[in-house]
């Protein structure tokens, strides 16, 4: 329909560039109505450039929906070629929409929500910045390409966590953010160079272009690919904040709550999932990684759930949701329901969001307070705020009708059929939804129902928020409620439209079993029973008698007592892991005291007793050997420590040596 | 070529090359630095006419200009400009110079044995063209990006000289102007 | 007594000997500005290899092309290494290599 956009996909990543390029260079001489609209403005027509693909790949049979385009070859090695080129088909065209919708819309809220911030350019800078890498990593070509986008979206994530770094807390949790993604991306490298290597020594093609290496996976070993298949994963559970990584999420909280919504909701920690249904053809041939991704998922939404049950800040618990849902979305994948996977990471999009927009919304009214034990009876003075929050609550738990309930019953059904999955999986993934219910419940009515437990000052100021955040709100409000209508699963006797547009994506991938209607009907019919039975639940808690939960708190302490302080994760991974790296630390403090200065002691002795060799030859043996006993092998290491004179030209003397030794092997 | 023309070759060679190593020994080898920059360009002027013999006119006559105009301007320059070292030793202790001397010769060594063993594939002896055409068309297609770059490579290494050696600015005391170097 | 005619090695073997000289000069000088003139014969070392390649295989005028950016590269390269000597001369009054070892372990 637009065929001109097939040379043009290079401006969807490169405009938020541009505006980031602007912001952050020249944003604190303009005046900020010009920061925002640079910022609105790049974002927005990527959106619209986004949308223009789709239009046109729809408008193409549905078997050729694939184009690619090459702006510039990057890098061009011999016969290794990585282009600077953009991939679209439905898969990256659906991403493309959501990043570039859901973050246009984030951008409009910030300029309500960020407008008395002193560093107010850098944020749109930022925020700008990570729209681009996440629409690289979205829209490219090949592995390495992604991998771009995979860092730079995690730079953007710490620079936007430890956006507030006067606090010493904000800034360690961005530090936290980075070390914590740093060992998932380790796992990423390995993975895919990996598989270039194994793909490259087989085939004589190296490659890391997605169409390359689909069309050559097959010819690696099972055995490989599995391997390659659970190291991609573990770059996943870093990025995607999934057990054992996901400890970064919560704390990724300290950063400006559009920035929780767009990066740590809808976006970035969705890359994980967007990966594994990217290299789905990868994954078809290695089940074991299947079945591993699909267990990690299901214990995650477990886990996390329970633990988000408990928690009192606001943006805590919807941080714990995330990696709930997460989980649900690598349930998903996991067993090969792709389009399942990546349709519920659409909703969540949509109202995880909007919940966090929400949240910020509350909390621009309670002047920055985040404890919901002191909210309460806001439903009456926010109550856009808290139509759509109630909206995008029914969304998560589940209720038929809106945009969760679809995707999370497409994933749960999947999970119970798929030979990946089996009835573990899928109990944990109705238990989840138990505990979701249960606690969005409790959050929602402790923070807008009830009577108020505000202190009186801020009472005064509670305030709808401006235009600029709350129509945000209203568009994501509506896409939570009616955005589950394009996946209707096959039981309502209709065509389930967005798994049919991703279908030729995943043709190559795993064949699930045939659908049984009456045992889909079931299965929706548990879904919804546990949704609503934690709903009630939580209701009867919070709304009905509402001196219960202290009660049961106080009685079942040391039950409660983990779930507060996230299960002791991070006390574990300081003690044992950090503590680790801590003794060997000391331990080598101790080496280098001890043996490596004595080993410089014993040096210098060593060379002032050769002088006067004849004097002090009984000396000589008796201490000689006691210190070539003692620091044997050590001496070697004062010896080295010596090499180091700083005198540049000594160092040049030694790469000299070095090329002389590594030509003479050459040459003779 | 007749046997004539290329013998004239080769004496031209042996000039230039007499030129270039001789001179290039007395800059590493003399004690006054001055006298050693002034050698330097004679190694340089050496080396523009291999470049001529080489039929490489333009990169010749480039040599002559950037070299010999721009880079021993500088290090004259800096020789000036750091005047009170050039009554120090030139040379390091013994060791380093007997380092230094092993150095230099395993280099040659290797070079020339290398050299010597490289059967090289030659497409023979081109005829000498004028080359400054080819070389801006080249530099306008297939080397557009490097030449940009190095544009900007040059103005990023003005502005890097210029920061490092401006007068130091110190807050809360008097500002340095352009004459009065607080260290100078 | 007949003059062979000169090839490829003879130019590659001039600018080993220029190449090996300014290795010397860089191991053994003690004043900074000297070590740079060193590097200096090094880079016209590489040049004259550039070129003579390019004279005597494959036709094109390429490695006299890399032979220009080398150069305008080693004339930024001394520009801000001599930029860098000066201010190390404000600071320790000296450019005496010996007496620049703050990386001494």
């Amino acid at each position: 329909m637009y065929p001109f956009i097939e040379q043009y996909v290079w401006l969807v990543p490169l405009l938020p560039l541009l505006g980031a390029a602007v912001n952050l260079l020249a944003g604190s001489r303009l005046p900020r109505h010009a920061v925002s609209t640079i910022a609105v403005g790049s974002i927005s027509a990527s959106f619209v450039l986004t949308v223009i693909a789709y239009l046109h790949i729809v408008s193409l049979p549905a078997d050729h929906r694939q184009f690619i385009d090459t702006a510039y070859t990057w890098i061009g090695l011999g016969g290794f070629k990585v282009g600077l080129s953009f991939l679209v088909d439905p898969l990256s065209v659906v991403m493309g929409m959501i990043v570039s919708g859901v973050s246009s819309v984030i951008h409009l809220y910030s300029v309500g929500y960020m407008h008395d911030d002193r560093r107010y350019s850098r944020y749109f800078g930022f925020l700008n910045l990570f729209a681009f890498a996440m629409l690289l990593l979205v829209l490219s070509d090949s592995i390495l390409l992604m991998f771009v986008g995979w860092e730079g979206v995690g730079l953007c994530s710490y620079l936007l966590i430890g956006f507030w770094f006067e606090k010493i807390e904000n800034a360690r949790a961005g530090m936290k953010a980075f070390v914590v993604n740093r060992i998932g991306d380790f796992g990423f490298i390995v993975g895919f160079l990996l598989l270039f290597t194994a793909i490259g020594i087989r085939t004589g093609t190296w490659s890391l272009d997605f169409g390359a290496i689909q069309s050559a996976v097959g010819l690696v070993p099972t055995a490989v690919l599995t391997t390659v298949g659970i190291m991609l994963f573990v770059g996943a559970t870093g990025k995607s904040a999934q057990i054992p990584l996901y400890v970064w999420l919560p704390d990724a909280m300290a950063g400006p709550t559009p920035v929780s919504a767009l990066i740590h909701a809808a976006t970035m920690v969705t890359a994980g999932v967007y990966m594994v249904a990217r290299m789905n053809f990868l994954y078809a041939l290695a089940p074991d990684a299947l079945r591993v991704i699909a267990i990690v998922g299901a214990l995650t939404a477990f886990f996390a759930a329970t633990i988000g049950l408990v928690q009192n800040d606001i943006k805590r618990v919807l941080a714990y949701s995330t990696v709930s849902q997460l989980g649900y979305m690598f349930i998903g994948v996991g067993v090969g329901a792709f389009s399942a996977g990546i349709f519920h990471l659409m909703t969540h999009a949509f109202f995880k969001a909007l919940l966090f927009l929400g949240s910020g919304s509350v909390i621009h009214a309670m002047s920055g307070e985040q404890d919901i034990r002191k909210m309460g009876g806001l439903s009456k003075k926010l109550p856009i705020t808290t139509a759509t929050f109630v909206i995008a609550s029914l969304a998560i738990m589940g209720v038929p009708g809106f945009a969760g309930f679809f995707s999370k019953d497409d994933i749960l059904y999947n999970a119970y059929t798929s030979p990946y999955g089996g009835t573990f999986v899928w109990l944990l993934g109705v238990l989840a939804a138990v505990l979701t219910g249960f606690y969005m419940t409790r959050l929602v009515v402790l923070t807008f129902y009830g009577s108020s437990r505000m202190d009186p000052h801020t009472a005064e100021h509670v305030h709808e928020s401006p235009k600029t955040m709350t129509i945000p709100l209203i568009v994501l409000a509506i896409l939570s409620a009616i955005g589950g209508y394009i996946g209707m699963p096959e039981a309502f006797g209709v065509r389930n439209v967005f798994a049919g547009f991703l279908g030729p994506v995943f043709a190559s991938g795993v064949r699930l079993p045939e659908g049984s209607v009456p045992l889909e009907w079931a299965l929706m019919g548990v879904s919804v029973l546990a949704a609503f039975s934690g709903i009630g639940l939580a209701y009867y808690f919070y709304a009905v008698d509402t001196e219960l939960p202290a009660a049961l708190a106080e009685k079942y302490n040391t039950a409660f007592r983990p779930a507060y302080t996230g299960m002791y994760v991070d006390e574990f991974y300081s003690k044992y892991i950090v503590g680790g790296v801590m003794g060997l630390k000391d331990l080598l403090a101790l080496f280098d005291s001890h043996i490596i200065d004595g080993a410089v002691n014993g040096t210098a002795r060593l060379g002032r007793r050769l002088s006067d060799f004849e004097g002090a030859f009984d000396r000589i043996v008796v201490d000689g050997a006691v210190n070539a006993v003692g620091n044997g092998i050590v001496s070697a290491g004062g010896v080295l420590r010596r090499l180091q004179t700083g005198l540049v030209q000594n160092y040049l003397i030694f790469a000299i040596i070095g090329m002389a030794i590594l030509l003479s092997f050459v040459l003779l | 070529m007749s046997m004539d023309a290329s013998a004239v070759h080769a004496l031209f060679f042996y000039f230039f090359a007499a030129m270039t190593i001789v001179s290039a020994l007395l800059v590493v080898l003399l004690r006054n630095i001055v006298r050693s920059a002034f050698s330097l360009f004679f190694t340089l002027f050496g080396v523009a006419g291999v470049y001529i013999l080489l039929g490489a006119d333009f990169v010749g006559v480039a040599q002559v200009l950037i070299y010999i105009g721009g880079v021993m301007i500088l290090i004259v320059f800096g020789v000036m400009l750091t005047h009170n070292s050039y009554s120090v030793d030139m040379f390091n202790r013994l060791g380093t110079l007997v380092m230094g001397t092993v150095s230099a010769i395993v280099t040659f060594t290797i070079v020339y044995y290398s050299i010597r063993q490289v059967p090289w594939l030659l497409s023979g002896y081109k005829a000498n063209v004028p080359t400054t055409q080819p070389i801006g068309v080249q530099l306008l297609t297939n080397y557009l990006l490097p030449f940009e770059l190095a544009s900007v490579l040059l103005v990023f290494a003005m502005v890097g000289a210029a920061y490092l050696i401006r007068s130091e600015v110190r807050p809360g005391k008097e500002r340095a102007g352009g004459s009065e170097r607080k260290d100078a | 007594m007949t003059i062979l005619p000169i090839t490829l090695t003879d130019y590659l073997i001039l600018s080993g000997a220029l190449f090996s000289i300014g290795v010397f000069g860089v191991l053994t000088r003690k004043n900074a500005i000297a070590v740079l003139m060193g590097v200096e014969l090094m880079l016209n070392a590489a040049n004259i290899n550039l070129v003579a390649f390019s004279k005597f295989t494959g036709p094109g005028v390429d490695g006299q092309v890399f032979a220009l950016f080398s150069i305008v590269i080693a004339a930024a390269e001394v520009a801000v290494a001599l930029a860098i000597v000066i201010s190390i001369y404000r600071v320790t009054r000296t450019i005496d290599l010996d007496k620049e070892d703050t990386l001494k372990g």
